[in-house]
């Protein structure tokens, strides 16, 4: 159809004395195309609105919103001159984490059931900040406990930096493997569509299963990320007060949360389109060198949802 | 930046030998270029959004000139694009003083500062100092 549409919009028939000129300019666009453009106009207003709030929420985050020492957002971050204690060796765990959990929850972080025990034992726990004085006390009690300690002065962030394991728990390593991923759908994608215009309709539905599959791999390894970040590591209470990496646990994790939850949104959608997309590519003849505009619209669609990970994942992750 | 072609085929013929692998080639070797650049820079606020959002760019100008086909398509593409990204961007920036250069709080100045040595808050339980 779309093919048709644009012969018919083609001004090569002489309907008047002005379609006599030679052609300047470029092909004649298919109604299908002009939409799907106008409908990515739209999702670049949606995109710019979500990343372009998170670079003014960073800017507009106090000096002291994050910090080594404290759950994000409290206000203990800003008096000066706290150290708190790394555990680096645990010792007795269940002792150590009897000591110290109160301390813990009276700086706000509160941890469930074993996480303080697990973030212990990962070598991960750090106190909250107190007057040097009274980290030497401590000090002295977590090593009567056999527990290897090193204080650790307070240092203040605006905003998590990236591979900072104490107030970011995002991981550069693996959403890198996870955008070579993407890019990698997007050009088996664009060869689908290279295949259908060359008329080779075989190849371009091996394409388009390879585009579902390794997108459905992107797709996975969010969810894993997900699943890790909000139930499997326990994080120190720079990240969480909680231990947890949730939309709830900081600005930062509600911008990280919305963002790349519409984006995984918009992933899923495209999966969805490129299903049926297959599915209907394995009845003969339905897409054809001459007709094949679905497979070019799902493809523009799908080449923008890669192009605005790139974004994301320079400007959530690595930024 | 736009190619143009006579006709529908003409430039369907183009975008099918598009240089598609080629294009891939430079995506990957550009992220990995990323993730060192950003591993090196972590230190240099500066040279680190500078260098990182200069090789997002090519890397999303070359989507969209190659895999969303804007090298093959006319200028009609800009025309839609463009104004939505102004749009959006007055919108961001419209944001910006009320929230990205909000005043800091003066009463936080006020009581944490002004008092050193006042108590974090409920007593340390289990810390016998």
């Amino acid at each position: 159809m779309a093919h048709e549409t644009a012969t018919a919009l083609a001004p090569d028939a002489p309907a008047s004395p002005r379609s006599a000129k030679p052609l300047q300019g470029h092909s004649p666009v298919t109604p299908g195309k002009v939409a799907m453009w106008f409908f990515l106009a739209t999702e670049v207003m949606f995109f710019t609105g979500l990343i372009g709030t998170y670079i003014v929420l960073r800017a507009g985050s106090p000096p002291t919103a994050y910090s080594n020492l404290f759950p994000p957002a409290s206000a203990k971050a800003e008096r000066p001159g706290l150290v708190g204690l790394r555990i680096e060796q645990p010792g007795d765990v269940e002792a150590v984490a009897r000591l110290i959990r109160p301390l813990y929850e009276a700086h706000g972080a509160y941890y469930e059931g074993h996480d303080l025990e697990h973030l212990i034992e990962q070598g991960h726990a750090i106190t909250p900040g107190l007057e040097p004085e009274k980290t030497e006390a401590l000090a002295a009690q977590l090593r009567s406990l056999g527990a290897t300690v090193e204080e650790e002065s307070l240092h203040t962030y605006a905003w998590p930096l990236p591979y900072d394991t104490h107030t970011n728990p995002l991981s550069i390593d693996l959403t890198a493997v996870n955008t070579f991923i993407l890019i990698c759908s997007s050009v088996t994608m664009v060869l689908a569509l290279a295949a259908i215009q060359r008329g080779d309709a075989s190849r371009m539905r091996l394409w388009l299963l390879a585009t579902i599959v390794i997108g459905s791999v992107f797709l996975g390894v969010q969810v894993y990320e997900y699943r890790e970040l909000m139930f499997g590591h326990v994080y120190p209470p720079g990240i969480s007060a909680d231990g947890h990496f949730r939309p709830s646990s900081s600005l930062f994790a509600s911008c990280f949360f919305t963002m790349t939850g519409f984006h995984g949104a918009h992933v899923a959608g495209g999966i969805i389109s490129l299903l049926i997309l297959f599915l209907t590519a394995l009845k003969p003849g339905r897409y054809t060198q001459a007709h094949h505009s679905p497979i070019e619209l799902v493809g523009l669609y799908w080449h923008f949802v890669d192009l605005v990970w790139i974004i994301l994942f320079t400007v959530v992750y690595l930024i | 930046m736009a190619v143009t072609y006579a006709t529908h085929e003409e430039q369907e013929a183009a975008e099918a030998h598009a240089p598609y692998i080629k294009v891939w080639v430079v995506l990957l070797v550009l992220t990995v270029l990323e993730y060192f650049y950003a591993k090196l820079m972590a230190g240099n606020m500066t040279a680190l959004v500078l260098g990182l959002l200069i090789l997002a760019g090519i890397k999303a100008a070359l989507v969209a000139l190659y895999f969303m086909h804007v090298k093959f398509e006319g200028r009609w593409v800009y025309a839609i694009m463009v104004p939505a990204g102004i749009l959006a961007a007055i919108l961001v920036l419209a944001l910006m003083p009320d929230i990205g250069t909000a005043p800091e709080n003066p009463d936080v100045e006020e009581t944490v500062w002004s008092a050193p040595n006042a108590p974090l808050g409920r007593d340390e339980p289990g810390v016998r100092v």
